[in-house]
């Protein structure tokens, strides 16, 4: 169609080698190590980056055990234990608060995690 | 007391970034704070931006080269009976694509690159980016917000906070402008990224639709996920977003009901739907490469149709609400971006003149209230059931209620709803009355996107001719399947329109 080339070509897709070096979409775990980085088979493509602090917490006067937590975090970060919820970990939690929303008591109190800490998704 | 920017705004996503190059454009000095050490890292897409928001959106996204992945001429929806029967009914006759006003020449898009486009263009006007900085809290000084307070504990004072987080809206929270959302009305979505073969064959698989499934009766398609459920398919460019979502709590709007077992859900119905849907089994699944990337993220679905918190104040002193964390989403199309653009120029039009003022008290920001308040296609956006009512005919197993739900939602049936249509074209009048070549520069969008989007680059800088923008028109008006005769009637449209809207006809 005769059109002139004048910049550089942005082509999509060459985003993710400029950010990290990934192969095949996946870190080598040794990389993982040294970056303090982490990954789950359950979560392809997503890397969890730092340590992001204990960015949710749960009030135990408050929580009557009903277990919503556990039924929508798709991170498994929560467990129940003697009738309350606790925080098993957050190391894969995706930050999406669905948590926060579905405790009917405000016993789950989030917040954000650490600045550039937690999940980094290349395909988002 | 001097204050360190005049705006600070939370969150470079789209109604972020775009609020604070407006500001940067009018001199403002800006500063904007990212929790991501990356600007998209913590975007998940799987969408098509309804055209729109393109029309009626910021100048720089209309007249630039964002990163669109593909063209997007309407949705095809199925309605899945049957699934081992293959027993399914294609709503296809209610939606003739090119017809089709709110879809109809979308573009999908990854929200990660366009983010980061945005983001470039925000810091060429002079704004500040600080990726990896959490905003904790207000700083708050007798009721006025007068800055922010990192997770470092550093304190940045500013005349006036956007919040721009999104749906979770922690600030907003804290200000006490509202509550968090009810939890049905938003929905947890699986994203799955899945690698074609080539761009060719995503062409030949896709086209340039995306694809909804919708599951009729629930125990013969999938596990039951509680009414509502869907899947969706966004092609891009030589690769397909596969997004299911459900609600946090299955139950009326402000009514009882229980949260369902998302986890265990979600993934059943992907492997039962991948193993059993025959045109996943025989037309996609031969062509996909990999499976690239698998999310998961909650988005605000239904949260303006929830009496109580349509009508939350938007604005206090010294601090505005943008796009989600205002509750600011399209309950029609699920889709916040059009709208987060909206509200983060007028918040930007307020934030301007009220610095200029010297006056970012609560009465006066009250301005931006009234301006989002009265504009007619964010308030279509924030009120269409159409979307809802859908979920509630596959409820009670109403094939018209469903029928007619897609044919007003997505379809021609958009056309005969006022306020859609009412909206559209004063809007498009008023672009025509302030700027005579307004048809014309949107002509050269779509000429532009579909140029860059074949040549599979953006921001390339290319020269175009007037030749290539009319060869670009053609080609993209035939890919729509929009028939020769009609092409040419375009243009005499276009004048009788622009007559009308400057002689006031309209």
């Amino acid at each position: 169609m005769g059109l002139k080339l004048l910049g550089p070509v942005a082509r999509r897709g060459e985003r993710l080698k400029k950010s990290l070096s990934i192969k095949n979409g996946w870190l080598s775990a040794e990389l993982c190590g040294k970056m303090h980085m982490r990954r789950s088979e359950r979560f392809p493509g997503v890397v969890w980056k730092g340590d992001a602090g204990n960015f949710i917490s749960i009030d135990e006067e408050k929580c009557v055990g009903c277990a919503n937590c556990v039924k929508v975090c798709m991170g498994e970060c929560f467990e129940i234990a003697n009738g309350k919820a606790r925080v098993k970990s957050l190391d894969f939690c995706i930050e999406c608060a669905a948590c926060m929303y579905v405790c009917e008591t405000g016993a789950i109190k989030f917040s954000w995690p650490k600045g550039g800490t937690g999940y980094k998704f290349d395909w988002g | 007391m001097r204050e360190d920017y005049d705006v600070i705004v939370v969150g470079a996503g789209f109604g972020g970034l775009a609020a604070a190059k407006r500001c940067a454009d009018a001199g403002l000095k800006v500063l904007v704070v990212e929790r991501g050490e990356e600007v998209g890292d913590k975007v998940v897409s799987g969408c098509t931006i309804p055209i729109y928001g393109f029309l009626f959106g910021p100048d720089f996204i209309r007249n630039g080269d964002p990163p669109i992945e593909r063209p997007c001429a309407g949705i095809r929806n199925y309605l899945m009976k049957d699934v081992d029967a293959d027993d399914y009914e294609v709503i296809e006759n209610v939606i003739p694509q090119p017809l089709s006003p709110v879809i109809v020449a979308g573009y999908n898009i990854y929200c990660k690159p366009f983010c980061q486009w945005m983001a470039e263009r925000a810091v060429k006007s002079g704004v500040e980016l600080r990726t990896s900085t959490v905003a904790k809290h207000l700083i708050k000084e007798g009721g006025e917000v007068k800055g922010i307070i990192t997770d470092e504990g550093e304190k940045i004072t500013s005349k006036v906070v956007l919040d721009c987080e999104g749906h979770q809206g922690l600030l907003a929270v804290e200000a006490g402008l509202r509550d968090k959302w009810a939890p049905e009305t938003i929905a947890l979505a699986s994203a799955y990224d899945y690698e074609m073969n080539s761009a060719r064959e995503t062409d030949e698989v896709f086209g340039f639709v995306s694809e909804f499934l919708w599951a009729w009766d629930e125990s013969k398609v999938a596990p039951p996920l509680g009414y509502g459920n869907g899947l969706m398919i966004f092609p891009y460019d030589s690769s397909f977003h596969y997004m299911q979502d459900q609600c946090l709590k299955i139950s009326e709007i402000g009514g009882p009901g229980y949260v369902p077992n998302l986890r265990k859900l979600l993934d059943e119905y992907h492997k039962s739907l991948t193993s059993r849907w025959r045109r996943w089994k025989n037309d996609i699944e031969p062509h996909i490469k990999r499976l690239r990337g698998l999310i998961y993220d909650t988005f605000e679905i239904f949260v303006a149709l929830h009496e109580k918190q349509r009508n939350i104040p938007l604005s206090t002193s010294g601090l505005m609400l943008v796009g989600d964390a205002a509750g600011l989403e399209s309950t029609e199309l699920c889709d916040g971006i059009p709208t987060a653009w909206f509200s983060a120029e007028y918040a930007a039009e307020v934030a301007i003149e009220a610095i200029k003022r010297n006056d970012t008290s609560a009465q006066f920001l009250k301005k931006y209230d009234q301006l989002v308040r009265s504009d007619k296609l964010i308030q279509w956006a924030t009120s269409g059931r159409d979307r809802h009512n859908l979920r509630l005919a596959q409820r009670y197993h109403d094939i018209e209620l469903f029928r007619w739900c897609i044919y007003h939602g997505w379809g021609p049936g958009g056309w005969s709803n006022p306020d859609f249509r009412d909206a559209f074209i004063s809007r498009l009048m008023e672009m025509v009355r302030e700027a005579p070549d307004a048809l014309e520069k949107i002509g050269d969008m779509f000429a532009r996107n579909f140029i860059n989007w074949k040549k599979r680059g953006h921001d390339i800088n290319i020269s175009y001719t007037n030749e290539d923008m009319k060869n670009a028109w053609n080609e993209f008006l035939i890919m729509l399947g929009i028939p020769a005769g009609v092409r040419d009637l375009l243009k005499p449209i276009g004048d009788i329109f622009i007559r009308a809207a400057k002689e006031g006809l309209g």
